[in-house]
């Protein structure tokens, strides 16, 4: 895929969000859980963000595995750019999540709450990891940030599974409830650009490690 | 405008800045990377067959 | 520290292309083909030819930093070649580094070995992972004339014992190869005569490499000695056969591996061997040293001084209790880690186990069952600070419960910690990078403990959510760990 078409990519993305955002101011309910607020339309961006971060992070644990059986630089690249990328989108997801509560709940944030603290964790980890592989750019350490990413990942089941766990006090389920009328529209595109935002990010971000390598290849030839 | 209102919007805005910020960020930075790739290999070039 | 090159076995038969060898000469131990290493932008070793017969001696001489330790790593495989082929005789394609393990005798600047266990418990610790008899620990003790000081610690041992009982290591299996890496530096002049008369006696029985500064020693223990210079092979030539002094090298040739690997059947109990010995040990050098419990109980002992002078009018809410001794468990853990994997760095022993072939999985396991049995005991001792600093029985009346709820941290909690503390380590960053690395990872740990431990007060029981929680960690993390242990060794 060349370099123009990664650029539609986004920017196809980013106009998908902008119909949404659209469609969410026009027309979308603005009442969720009995409560009738403008902050209430974050949540198109919310889930939306979290899913797609989510999703990223089980590619990255999938280049890993795949740059510890090959070796090949391309998928440490991957793993790293998918991370980065995830991270920045984990952090969204937190911010909002915690600005909406600070309207709805009057709280920023809720300890007993385990869908948010686990999120959490899952940001520490990965912020972890984006310190660790920025310590030094050599193979020994992309092996060993492969295998951090690798078992950081066993983290992001137990804490999706975790409202399974337990009765999760304030995070319901954010979808299939009565109390929430979501504008299916405004929600796939949301989905959408997001789903579309993301891959363009990641590709360049792995396009800056491509170009990094090539830098450093033709001066260890001079 | 009130405290609350302004988070709102700040919040709003920050949701679209963020995708855009980091291609800005991203995208200047391959940029320039790729301007001193360029600049390598052509002072490789220039080394390896010299006038 | 690269412990899996990119290594090849010998194909069985020769590649095309290549002349067939004479019959009448003896089969090579060891074969080079254009093999370049290169560091970054330094070139270490510019393709090198080169083949060793079977049941010879060479020596490697040269300036520092001529290519020779480039040259034995690549032969040993601790260092993968940039480009090129190292076959060793013997291993079949795909064996990996188990086969290697079972050909190569490599001798370090470091000697492998712990310096709290005896050289008896040290050889009997490799025989072990190995699978050999013990009966071979004798054995090779003797060979290397150490059986007087064989119960005594290696850490009384002068250099020149410390470099024979490295030696008896390489011996314990017999293989094929012995590489030794400068094995006479340091050592005064009475020693180095010891240990040359030991290697003196070992030639024709092995193909010996070894390198070395000393050019007489070099002509009088080596069949052919190899001057590198600015990583090239400079000079290659056999030294001066001296009459009487011939040796039958078909004899070496045809020396088979003694003690072939076991069966495929004894894999598990291979394993299980593997892990009881690591576990043993550990207990062994604790028992002598105390260095991890003691350190991690003086952690816990102050902080429950200050926690407990910080929170005396909340002394009795439960959950000040319970957050007070997770704070007591995860600095013990972290500190415990540190310690523990301290030895296993000292002289590099960790690495002589794994040298051996043995499965690194069985290796992390049990070194991880061994640190979670000091950290299980120093949280259970800090169970009973907390009671007292905080004047709360109540916490010994839950004691069942919390038994198993501490067990299962102290599980989760190795396992992880074990990982990211080799990771730290191996990556040159250090400790500073530990707690960055480990205390994400083991947050579930600790949210299942802070939060378990006020139920179990009221009620009695463990919350089954939280149990399931510590369950399912500690089964994801110890099989994630154990099965990528293995990942973060390479290179």
């Amino acid at each position: 895929m060349n370099w123009i078409a990664w650029r539609s990519l986004g920017a196809a993305g980013l106009l998908a969000l902008l119909a949404s955002t659209f469609f969410m101011t026009t027309a979308a309910s603005r009442t969720f859980y009995g409560i009738d607020h403008p902050v209430n339309l974050i949540f198109y961006y919310h889930v939306a963000v979290a899913w797609v971060g989510f999703a990223g992070l089980l590619l990255a644990a999938l280049a890993s595995g795949a740059y510890l059986v090959t070796r090949a630089p391309g998928y440490s690249w991957l793993a790293e750019a998918c991370i980065a990328v995830s991270f920045a989108f984990i952090t969204l997801t937190l911010a909002t999540g915690s600005v909406w509560a600070r309207f709805i709940w009057n709280s920023w944030w809720e300890w007993s709450d385990l869908r948010l603290v686990t999120a959490l964790v899952v940001w520490f980890i990965y912020a972890a990891y984006l310190v660790f592989r920025h310590q030094a750019q050599d193979g020994a350490v992309h092996a060993k940030a492969a295998v951090f990413s690798l078992v950081a990942f066993v983290s992001v089941p137990i804490t999706v599974a975790s409202t399974r766990l337990w009765q999760s006090p304030f995070h319901g389920t954010s979808l299939g409830t009565d109390s929430v009328d979501i504008h299916g529209l405004a929600f796939a595109l949301s989905l959408i650009g997001t789903g579309l935002v993301y891959p363009y990010l990641v590709a360049t971000r792995w396009r800056t490690h491509r170009l990094a390598d090539e830098l450093e290849a033709i001066e260890a030839q001079a | 405008m009130t405290g609350p209102e302004l988070v709102l919007v700040a919040t709003f805005a920050a949701i679209w800045l963020l995708p855009i910020g980091l291609t800005i960020a991203w995208e200047r930075r391959n940029r320039g990377l790729r301007a001193s790739v360029e600049r390598a290999r052509a002072e490789r070039a220039r080394r390896v067959h010299p006038q | 520290m690269s412990l899996r090159p990119v290594w090849s076995a010998a194909p069985a038969i020769p590649p095309a292309g290549r002349p067939v060898e004479d019959v009448g000469m003896p089969p090579a131990a060891i074969t080079l083909g254009a093999v370049a290493k290169r560091y970054g932008r330094h070139l270490a070793l510019e393709r090198v030819d080169l083949r060793i017969d079977a049941g010879t001696t060479v020596a490697l001489t040269g300036a520092n930093g001529a290519g020779k330790s480039t040259l034995l790593g690549l032969i040993s495989g601790t260092v993968s070649p940039s480009s090129g082929r190292v076959t060793l005789a013997g291993a079949r394609a795909g064996d990996g580094s188990r086969a290697r393990g079972r050909i190569l005798g490599v001798l370090h600047h470091r000697t492998m070995l712990y310096d709290r266990l005896t050289g008896s418990e040290n050889l009997r610790l490799h025989a072990t992972v190995r699978g050999l008899p013990l009966g071979r620990v004798d054995a090779v003790l003797a060979q290397v004339d150490l059986r007087d000081a064989a119960h005594r610690p290696v850490a009384t041992y002068s250099h020149g014992m410390r470099k024979r009982l490295s030696l008896a290591r390489l011996l314990l299996h017999e293989p094929a190869v012995l590489l030794l890496d400068e094995p006479f530096a340091g050592l005064d002049a009475a020693s180095q005569e010891r240990l040359a008369q030991i290697v003196e006696g070992l030639r024709g029985r092995h193909t010996i490499v070894f390198s070395t500064h000393d050019l007489p020693r070099a002509a009088a223990l080596a069949d052919r000695v190899l001057t590198l210079a600015a990583g090239r092979i400079a000079d290659d030539r056999p030294t001066e056969v001296q009459p009487g002094s011939e040796r039958p090298a078909v004899e070496a040739a045809a020396h088979p591996a003694p003690f072939a690997p076991a069966p495929r059947g004894a894999a598990v109990t291979g394993f299980a061997r593997t892990v009881a010995a690591l576990l043993t040990k550990d207990l062994r050098i604790e028992s002598r040293a105390r260095s991890v419990s003691t350190a991690m109980l003086m952690l816990a002992g102050l902080l429950a001084v200050v926690l407990g002078m910080a929170f005396e009018p909340l002394a009795n809410d439960p959950a000040v209790l319970s957050g007070a001794l997770w704070v007591l468990i995860t600095f013990a853990a972290l500190h415990g880690l540190a310690r523990s994997f301290d030895a296993e760095f000292h002289d590099d022993a960790l690495r002589g186990l794994l040298l051996t072939g043995a499965d690194p999985a069985a290796i992390y396991l049990g070194k991880v069952l061994g640190t979670a049995t000091f950290l299980f005991g120093v949280a259970l001792a800090s169970v009973g600070l907390i009671s007292l600093f905080f004047g709360a029985p109540a916490l010994l009346g839950a004691l069942p419960g919390l038994l198993l709820l501490i067990a299962l941290a102290a599980l989760g909690l190795t396992a992880v910690g074990g990982l990211t503390t080799v990771m730290a380590r191996h990556s040159g960053l250090g400790e500073t990078l530990l707690p960055l690395l480990l205390l994400p990872l083991v947050v579930p740990v600790l949210l299942a403990g802070v939060a378990s431990v006020p139920v179990l007060l009221e009620t009695g029981r463990l919350d089954p959510g939280w149990l399931r929680v510590l369950l399912a960690y500690d089964v994801g993390m110890l099989v994630a760990t154990t099965a990528f242990f293995e990942h973060l060794l390479e290179g």
